[in-house]
């Protein structure tokens, strides 16, 4: 998928795959509390290797909570998270009466982050480096590949994303599509298992969200898992294998793209897509 | 006033204005680099944690007290607890290093938090550690925040040092003080230091302007008010 193959790997990625059958992102009783409000309500979802999940649903549903719970950006109250058989945010210690679970210290969530990718509604480059080491930086200081191999790799990606004449620009140089594509190259550059999406074009205009959203149409044919939150119902459509649709911090509804978005089953769904179809 | 009077002193204070300088420089260098450590540790301490409040007491013992007091207290305080008398010039570094980290400290902190979260949300994404978070990330965006509060700091401690005189360091005011009272010239001696601390203050603040608008820019747009009030050219 990235294109320097033959460099070192890391140790998460050597694991064998999991058996067959087991989803590669697994998701249970996922539960988030802010004082009494509830943000995520028992959310239980699976996503197997190479398939795209689209989350839907209004503003306050709980649908990016959801996805900064898998990173561990925001920490979940309750529930569990495994990417690729290894928990997210915590691990289990064997002690005299028994397996308990423990939470993650910063530099093991770290660790783990690395395998996640992820994309923010507000790209968040880093303002201090051009394009190309805003890609580097990771592979570089994260994984201690030498910088030149870093930046190399960040050309390709560049490439990838239809931005090779930017890589000295810096992010203040730059479109919000551009900033975007450079952010996702960002990602690509750490070789992750899953990439999420947090409402990638919902500060763009039409034709910079036209340009992001093909950039992630090309990297959902090359295979790479992603879980994307986003109000671009039509890309969903297209994009997706699986769509949940979130309302108050719960899945009302959950299927393949087409039988959700076309034939939804719940009520609330159904008023949900009338507004957004008009 | 005496003019050929002040152009004749001139070359008299310039021993004395070197060792202005050199205690200012020194002294900012040392706060500069303890008061980065202090203020960042002082971003990722939790919340109720000892030492926090260790800096945050420091950070109010030092606003809270006249440099003079704190030139005298490590003049008074300093030989007895390391056994021996410094030399004046290390003397003074010392006096105005506390008093300049108690300051800077707080020029770290704000200008590190002023640094939007999706910078550090987007650098965790990555896997990146809290120390490559702070070093890659957050520092060299906060450098440039810093400059304008810290070129403050410079032009403060620079004029600080003149309290130095108190305990007979040789810099300029005490150089400036006791050629007036030789010469009674007291009035010319007093225009001729606001000169020269004017003309240090102006060319190291010149400095640090263009460290804002040249070396700190990432590609940033110079603002036109900024290069126009430097005489910079983008």
């Amino acid at each position: 998928m990235v294109a320097n193959k033959n460099r070192e790997q890391d140790p998460p990625a050597q694991k064998p795959s999991p058996e067959p059958g087991l989803p590669w992102l697994r998701i249970e009783h996922l539960h988030k509390f802010y004082g009494s409000l509830a943000a995520v309500i028992d959310v239980n979802l699976q996503v197997n290797r190479g398939q795209q999940v689209v989350i839907v649903g209004a503003s306050g549903s709980g649908k990016s909570t959801l996805l900064r719970c898998i990173n561990y950006l925001e920490t979940p109250s309750r529930g569990q998270i495994w990417l690729d058989g290894d928990p997210i945010g915590q691990h289990p210690i064997q002690t005299a009466s028994g397996m308990v679970w423990q939470a993650d210290t910063p530099n093991q969530l770290a660790r783990k982050r690395r395998q996640i990718g992820m994309v923010f509604q507000g790209f968040n480059l880093f303002a201090h480096l051009n394009a190309l080491d805003n890609i580097a930086i990771g592979p570089h200081r994260v994984l201690g590949r030498p910088q030149a191999q870093c930046r190399e790799q960040a050309r390709a990606l560049l490439a990838k994303v239809h931005l090779d004449r930017h890589a000295d620009h810096y992010p203040s140089q730059l479109s919000g599509g551009e900033q975007q594509r450079v952010a996702i190259a960002r990602a690509l550059a750490m070789d992750p298992k899953l990439i999420l999406f947090d409402e990638p074009t919902s500060a763009l205009d039409p034709r910079l969200t036209h340009e992001v959203l093909q950039v992630m149409q090309e990297l959902a044919e090359e295979g790479l898992t992603m879980v994307v939150v986003t109000h671009e119902i039509h890309f969903a459509r297209r994009f997706a294998d699986w769509v949940v649709y979130m309302e108050q911090g719960q899945i009302v509804e959950t299927g393949a793209a087409g039988d959700v978005l076309n034939r939804p089953q719940q009520a609330q769904t159904q008023r949900f897509l009338s507004y957004v179809m008009g | 006033m005496d003019f050929p009077f002040m152009v004749q002193t001139l070359p008299r204070l310039v021993a004395p204005l070197g060792l202005t300088i050199g205690v200012s420089l020194v002294s900012l260098l040392l706060a500069t680099i303890l008061g980065v450590v202090l203020g960042l540790l002082r971003v990722i301490c939790p919340v109720n944690n000892p030492l926090g409040w260790l800096i945050d007491g420091y950070v109010e013992l030092v606003r809270g007290t006249p440099i003079i007091i704190q030139i005298y207290a490590v003049h008074f305080l300093l030989p007895p607890l390391l056994g021996s008398k410094l030399p004046l010039f290390w003397e003074g570094v010392c006096a105005l290093t506390l008093n300049s980290v108690g300051y800077q400290i707080e020029i770290v902190r704000a200008a590190v938090q002023s640094i939007p979260q999706g910078q550090w949300e987007a650098a965790r994404s990555i896997g990146m550690t809290n120390r490559i978070i702070l070093c890659r990330i957050l520092l060299p965006q906060a450098a440039r925040q810093m400059i304008p509060p810290l070129t403050n700091e410079l032009s403060n401690l620079v004029k600080a040092s003149s309290v130095l005189s108190v305990v007979a360091l040789f810099e300029l005011h005490k150089a400036g003080s006791s050629i007036a009272s030789s010469s009674f010239k007291f009035v010319e001696m007093l225009a001729l230091q606001a000169i020269l601390y004017f003309a240090l203050i102006q060319t190291l603040s010149w400095g640090t302007g263009y460290l804002e608008h040249h070396v700190f820019r990432y590609g940033r747009k110079p603002s036109s008010f900024g290069t126009e009030a430097w005489g910079i050219r983008a």
